[in-house]
């Protein structure tokens, strides 16, 4: 990847292309464009980039645009091939092809049980390899850029994938999935992961990858959710079965899917916080981040500072930091402040945290709420530890003018409820302290005894109950016999 | 054999009598000296044929063999006396014989043939004697008196069996049977010097009838025809006939001997062949150079016998063929576990078969050495036994040999002997069996229509079949055993020499020399298993180098490395000379007149290869292709190799994650292997270590804490357990087999000091807190470290610390009070420390050491002191701990923010203000109702639980409070856990066990 974009410190595009789809890397690399402003590099980078994709042509038009040099030598041989195995796909894929476009024939097909592999090849004729060649085909429109045509395509296949029972108690289903609104989309998710399918062979897994891939070339942050539960899904099914992933491939997976999400998650502002925290903390995907990517931390670390509500995972984060050897100044900024509780140190690197944020492609949109979170943060764990705090050092430590501090102190004090007062005439802020009174601990001891002994005498009436009824039932029996 | 041969050399200086008295007589020219020789030679030859049928396992013997055998003894005697024409003794013997003879007829037993034979020979010289007019001049007195004597006896005595006599003289052998009777011990030392007239015989006999002649009258035929041919030779034709056959018949027999007892009836028909051969030269060759061959030939005699008596299995490089090797080869291997046959023989015999083959190329020498290296391992019955460091090195060797030969001829391919091979040996063995019986076949060369001898005709068959292979048959070697195979059973040898040998004495500092000769043949090996693709034998291979370099710091193995080389270039280093050894002789301009020589030049050095791969190289190397090729057994044992390596480096983070992602911790424990979980366990404890020297005390504790304690020794398999233990004989022979060799042992002080004073970092301020009662108790970490401080507390009279606990121990108490200085003086310089090694690891310990001790004592001092406060400043605390005000601060603010201390900053002046709270001793009371109240809930849960069978559901709880009920289920707990550490060295069954449970907590402290 492009060396020379590694000029800001911590700037993460070179490592994170490394696990993600070329596609995905140009967006990146547009981002870097305009922060950097060395379009020559970028340009360079772009280009090759694209020597593996089929978009010719946007690749012919930066090289204009950088050297001016005119087409690069191997653009036009690539264009030769991409036309000819074009051909060639769209001839192997025309049978599938024209059922797809024709509706009418395809509701037949599907009322009539037959929309599948088999039930194609029996009742029109199409064959598999015409099907497999429609999902070549489908790659190769996502190799074009045709992300729209691709997504579509790969739809139609899939939906050939999805048991016919399934299919049938919701006949649109199959036919338009992407049609369907986000509740449903979120209420299918669950219901069946992946969409549906229930055996997930390893193209199946791949059409699977693409579909998330289109999704977050698109920008239907939604759906890419979706799709993303379902790789995710996917990848779990097959790195337990026979002949799936292998341990090593499945935690490459893995580290695809955290970087692929970083796309779903960082736009996708309602649920993406939430979801990304979630996703990062679980075991596999620790271990996943912990020995391929622990530059990732940093987006986890993010989403944690500013998500309120997701706060208690600090904990797991911290410990998550230590045993990773990576630091950037987000995560630095986190160890100050939890673990060594080192205010001048967290408040320095909040402010290398700021530029840093506003050149990453998926966190400059969150630059703002991140340090405003941020301070809001070291207040908080600064007044859990003092009792008087002078007014100016704590401006300082915010990085804020003093009357600026005041003000928004008393914001927060007003709205986080902090039991604190400001002292004018000091010019300092008071904190009062709750300490639990003897009452109050006693109070807390015995606070649940009464719920636990009722539920202690209930478990014991249907203990024994239990015991009596068998007795009973003993004797009846052996009356019987008797 | 000894025996035979000692006949032998006594027979040939016999023989030179004879020749030379021969030649005298033959001077003379005189027909009686050609009767006696005629007489003697043909008896000679019948002894002879007997001679192979010779059974010398004799168990009851008649009265008549008895007699037998005295008149045989006699009539030996007699002979030797005629031939030197002793007649005083020939007197005397026959004499006896007539005695015998009289006992005999007295018992009704019939004339032995071979007695009339005596009688006839004896008349027969006697009358030659007498004839021979100069001779008899000669005689001394008493000698002519004798000879008299016995002419007049003879005659008398022969009357009485004139009748036998006369038909003996009709037909001289009267019939094989009674031949066959006649004795051995008579023969033996004419054996070698054999049928002289016969030769010529046989050449006219054999061109007329080559084939069909049958045996038993072959013997008969030719003395008949010596006697009627023998005077038309001239008598010094016949005599250097004899001696011309008796040096080629005995270097013959030589060689059949040689190659063992199987072999001897060989003689007979190669002597035949030989002297025809020799026959024909003496038409070509004048007398001169017969003369001088015959010289030549003497000499080599003597030498040659010199040489037998040292090793009898040594042959002349020249008659030695390839067909010749194999089928030595073939016989020494089919005696191999039979009864009464050694290994040692066989490996001797091997050995000298080895040095013969050697000339004929790698081909050849490849199995023999196959063979020597199984014979050699044959050596040692019991599983107990270890192969003596001299076969040792040998056999590495041989396998060296064997794998250099491989490595430089690429062609060249080792084949594993199949059912087939071993079939067609035993079918070669068969037919050698029948062909015994066809014994004195004639062969003729089918090709050249010359004759051959049996080991001609074996030579060119398998030069005729070899030249029928392809090429690249022809560089398969069919050997028994696999290179494989001798590399697993080598390294087994010796590791099970170092675990036999004490570890204090010299030979186990020189056997250490060896694993680099092991380390190198293993590499060579494993080279050519490489180069034919055979990756499992690859692997296998490498795990052993990897188990034999893993343990050692890349700084000691270099060494190592470094001294071997120089120990194989120069010799030991006590045998240079001393001037070449001080340090500042330099290999600059020095006056020779001044200076020893062998200090002008320096120090010898080796010049270190800079292409050599790094032992690192080489770990990582092994490692990863046992990663890809090994199998999952294999693949365990490389990885727990690897992370230790990490480890002992210092690589805490590699080795954790590769523990990690190979999750070893829950498989090796379930995986009842047990060498795999003493791996494990080293593993843990190396890794442990590692991180304690990286200051990680935690994860050094959670590492240590499973393994070392009472059982650290056993669980290391570093020791047996000294104080009665469980086991039975069996098991404990086989822990004993399983222990670590001393030099692979880590250092049991060193664990327990690391794991005590980890466990002190961690407890001592959890017990402050514990004491300040403030938390609810929690549960101890370190259940051992608590034991031995209560041990501590107990103790009457506490002395000076002696031991490394006994310091641990002071510094614990030392840290209790706060006081880091005495804490960190009683740890810092324990001798324990010196054993790591590394640049400058000691320091780096110390150094550890300095800031943990620092900041646990801080913690220790606030949980313990704070009530007495009612604030503290900052410097003062700084002050008093040496710390940074930073550093303070932050320890300090983790305790505030985490509730441990009720305290808080008072941000402008810096200090820490505690909040304390005054109880009343009503609110005390109360308190501690409420607690008891809770606890009794509590109780009554469990109980309700144990009889509705959800039992141990909520295991955490129970030991989360106090009370008797809890003491006797975590007792219990502890009771379960210390029998599942035990089970692997019962080589119990199922699963559990220490690895497992340290595995997840190491997770769980992720």
């Amino acid at each position: 990847m492009p060396e020379t974009l590694a000029n800001t410190a911590w700037d993460l595009t070179s490592r994170i292309s490394t696990s993600l789809d070329p596609h995905h890397v140009l967006p990146l690399l547009e981002f870097a464009e305009n922060n950097v402003g060395s379009s020559s590099a970028v340009g360079e980078a772009k280009l090759s980039l694209l020597k593996n994709t089929f978009m010719v042509d946007y690749a012919v038009e930066i090289s204009q645009k950088i050297g001016g040099k005119g087409e690069p030598e191997w653009s036009e041989e690539k264009r030769k091939t991409v036309m000819a195995s074009f051909d060639t796909l769209t001839k192997g894929a025309k049978a599938f092809a024209d059922i797809v476009g024709d509706s009418s024939k395809k509701k037949d097909l599907v009322q009539g049980n037959n929309w599948s592999v088999l039930g194609l090849e029996k009742t029109s004729g199409v064959k598999a390899d015409a099907i497999e060649n429609y999902r070549k085909l489908a790659k190769f429109q996502y190799e074009c850029g045709d992300y729209e045509t691709a997504y579509n395509m790969l739809e139609n296949y899939l939906s050939l994938f999805v048991p016919q029972e399934k299919s049938n108690g919701d006949a649109d289903a199959a036919d338009d999935y992407s049609g369907a609104n986000n509740n449903n989309m979120s209420a299918n998710a669950k219901n069946m992961p992946a969409f549906g399918l229930t055996d997930i062979t390893a193209t199946l897994h791949g059409v699977l990858w693409g579909k998330l891939s289109c999704l977050i070339l698109m920008g239907k942050w939604d759906e890419a959710m979706v799709a993303l539960n379902a790789v995710k899904y996917s990848i779990d099914a097959r790195s337990g079965a026979e002949g799936g992933l292998s341990a090593l491939q499945s935690l490459k997976e893995r580290t695809w899917l955290l970087h692929w999400g970083l796309f779903v998650f960082w736009n996708n502002s309602k649920k993406g916080l939430d979801a990304i925290i979630d996703l990062y903390m679980q075991e596999k995907n620790i271990q996943a981040i912990q020995t391929n990517a622990p530059h990732l931390i940093r987006y986890l670390a993010s989403a944690i500072i500013i998500n309120k509500r997701k706060r208690a995972n600090l904990k797991d984060l911290v410990k998550f930091i230590h045993h990773c050897d990576y630091a950037d100044p987000i995560i630095q900024f986190v160890d100050c402040l939890y673990v060594k509780f080192d205010f001048e140190g967290a408040q320095q690197k909040l402010q290398a945290c700021e530029s840093v944020l506003a050149a990453d492609f998926f966190l400059h949109n969150q630059t703002k709420l991140f340090m405003e979170e941020a301070r809001v943060f070291i207040f908080e764990n600064y007044c859990r530890i003092h009792q008087k705090i002078d007014m100016t050092t704590l401006a300082e430590k915010l990085s804020m003018q003093p009357e600026d501090a005041e003000t928004w102190i008393v914001d927060v004090i007003r709205n986080a409820s902090f039991d604190a007062k400001i002292d004018s005439t000091e010019n300092c802020v008071i904190m009062g302290h709750t300490t639990h009174s003897v009452h109050q601990q006693v109070i807390n001891k015995t606070k649940d005894l009464t719920a636990r002994s009722l539920n202690l005498t209930s478990n014991l009436k249907s203990y024994l109950g239990d015991v009596r009824e068998k007795e009973r039932r003993e004797r009846e029996a052996a009356r019987e016999i008797e | 054999m000894s025996k035979f041969w000692a006949h032998d050399s006594s027979s040939s200086s016999n023989s030179e009598n004879e020749s030379d008295s021969d030649n005298s007589s033959s001077s003379d020219s005189d027909v009686s000296t050609k009767k006696a020789g005629d007489t003697t030679n043909a008896n000679r030859w019948v002894m002879d044929s007997d001679s192979s049928d010779d059974d010398e396992v004799r168990v009851v013997k008649s009265g008549k063999d008895r007699r037998n055998e005295t008149i045989k003894a006699d009539e030996t005697k007699m002979r030797n006396a005629m031939k030197v024409k002793d007649f005083n003794a020939v007197d005397d013997s026959f004499k006896r014989i007539q005695t015998v003879m009289e006992k005999q007829k007295v018992g009704g037993v019939d004339m032995p043939s071979f007695y009339i034979r005596i009688l006839c020979d004896l008349e027969d010289f006697i009358s030659a004697s007498l004839k021979d007019k100069a001779g008899f001049k000669k005689l001394s007195a008493t000698n002519g008196r004798a000879l008299n004597r016995m002419k007049l006896q003879v005659r008398k005595y022969n009357k009485g069996f004139a009748e036998q006599i006369t038909a003996f003289r009709a037909n001289p052998v009267v019939s094989e049977d009674e031949a066959d009777d006649d004795s051995s011990s008579s023969s033996s030392d004419s054996d070698s010097d054999s049928d002289s007239d016969s030769d010529s015989d046989s050449d006219s006999d054999s061109d007329a009838e080559p084939k069909t002649k049958p045996k038993p009258k072959e013997a008969a035929k030719p003395k008949a025809k010596a006697k009627a041919s023998s005077d038309s030779d001239s008598d010094s034709d016949s005599d250097d006939d004899d001696s011309d056959d008796w040096g080629s018949s005995s270097s013959d027999s030589d060689s059949d001997s040689s190659d063992d007892d199987i072999n001897t009836q060989l003689k007979g028909r190669a002597r035949w062949v030989k002297t025809a051969v020799v026959v024909k030269e003496k038409v070509v060759k004048d007398k001169e150079g017969r003369a001088e061959k015959r010289k030549q030939e003497k000499e080599k005699r003597d030498a040659e016998s010199a040489a037998k008596s040292k090793s009898k299995f040594l042959e002349k490089e020249a008659t030695m063929t390839v067909a010749l090797v194999e089928k030595n080869l073939n016989d020494i291997v089919t005696s191999r576990g039979k009864r009464g046959v050694r290994a040692s023989d066989l490996t001797r015999q091997l050995e000298a078969l080895c040095k013969m083959s050697i000339q004929f190329g790698p081909t050849v020498e490849i199995p023999v050495l196959m063979h020597l290296i199984n014979s050699q391992f044959d050596q040692n019955r019991s599983i107990d036994d270890y192969m003596s460091p001299t076969v040792w090195r040998s056999c590495a060797a041989s396998i060296s040999r064997i794998a250099t030969f491989l490595k430089n001829d690429s062609r060249l391919k080792l084949k594993l002997m199949d059912a087939d091979d071993f079939l067609e040996m035993q079918m070669k063995m068969k037919e050698k069996e029948t062909s015994k019986l066809k014994e004195k076949e004639v062969l003729i060369d089918p090709n050249t229509g010359e004759v051959e001898d049996e080991a001609q005709r074996a030579e060119r068959l398998r030069a005729e079949a070899e030249a029928k292979l392809s090429e690249e048959e022809r560089y398969t070697i069919k050997a028994a055993g696999s290179m494989c195979a001798f590399m697993v059973r080598l390294e087994e040898q010796y590791t099970k020499a170092l675990q036999k040998t004490s570890p204090h004495s010299a030979e186990y500092v020189i056997r250490l020399r060896d694993e680099g000769v092991l380390l190198e043949v293993l590499s060579l090996v494993s080279h050519y298993y490489e180069k034919t693709g055979m990756n499992t034998e690859v692997a296998e291979l490498n795990l052993l180098r990897l188990e034999h370099s893993y343990y050692k710091h890349d700084s000691i193995a270099v060494a190592v490395d470094n001294a071997t080389k120089f120990a194989t270039k120069f010799g030991e280093l006590e045998a240079l000379h001393p001037a070449c050894l001080s340090t500042n002789a330099k290999a600059t301009a020095v006056d020779p007149s001044k200076v020893h020589p062998g200090a002008a030049s320096g120090k010898p050095s080796i010049a270190v290869d800079p292409e050599t791969p790094s032992p690192e190289q080489n770990i990582t190397d092994c490692a990863s292709f046992i990663y890809a090729h090994g199998s999952e057994k294999e693949k365990v044992r490389a990885i727990l190799c690897h992370i230790t390596y990490h480890a002992i480096h210092d690589r805490f983070e590699e080795g954790r994650d590769l523990l990690l992602m190979s999750k070893l911790q829950d498989s090796v424990a379930t995986s009842n292997h047990i060498p795999n979980m003493i791996l494990f366990n080293r593993m843990m404890v190396t890794l442990g270590l590692c991180a304690f020297r990286k200051g990680k005390i935690w994860e050094a504790f959670q590492c240590l804490s499973e393994i070392a304690g009472g059982r650290l020794r056993e669980l290391l398999a570093q020791g047996l357990n000294k104080y009665g233990s469980d086991k039975n004989s069996e098991q404990e022979k086989a822990e004993r087999r399983r222990q670590t060799p001393y030099h692979q042992q880590l250092n049991v002080d060193l664990i327990e000091a690391t794991h005590l004073i980890c466990a002190m970092l961690i407890e001592v301020p959890n017990m402050a807190k514990e004491s300040a009662g403030g938390e609810n108790r929690k549960r101890a970490a370190s259940k051992y470290f608590r034991k031995q401080v209560e041990i501590y507390n107990r103790q009457i009279f506490t002395g000076p610390p002696e031991n490394t606990r006994d310091h641990i121990m002071a510094a614990t108490k030392a840290l209790q009070a706060g006081d880091w200085k005495n804490a960190y003086e009683m740890v810092a310089n324990l001798n324990v420390w010196q054993l790591v090694p590394g640049e400058g690891a000691k320091e780096n310990i110390q150094k550890v050491l300095m800031e943990n001790i620092k900041e646990q004592a801080l913690r220790t001092f606030l949980f313990t002191y704070s009530n007495n406060y009612d604030s503290l400043a900052l410097e003062s605390v700084v002050e008093k701990f040496d710390l940074e005000a930073s550093q303070v601060h932050s320890i300090v603010s983790k305790l505030m923010f985490n509730r441990e201390l009720l305290a808080s900053w008072d941000g402008p002046t810096s200090t820490i203000v505690m909040h304390r709270v005054h109880i009343s001793k009503l609110q005390n009371l109360a308190l501690r109702y409420s607690e008891k109240v809770a606890q009794l809930v509590e109780s009554n849960e469990k109980l309700l639980d144990a009889q509705s069978g959800t039992y141990g559901f909520s295991d955490r709880d129970f030991s989360n409070t106090g009370g008797s009920w809890n003491n006797n289920r975590r007792g219990n707990y502890g009771g379960n856990k210390y029998n599942t550490r035990r089970r692997y060295n019962n080589g119990g069954k199922g699963g559990g066990g220490k690895g497992g449970r340290g595995g997840r907590k190491y997770n769980s402290s992720n």
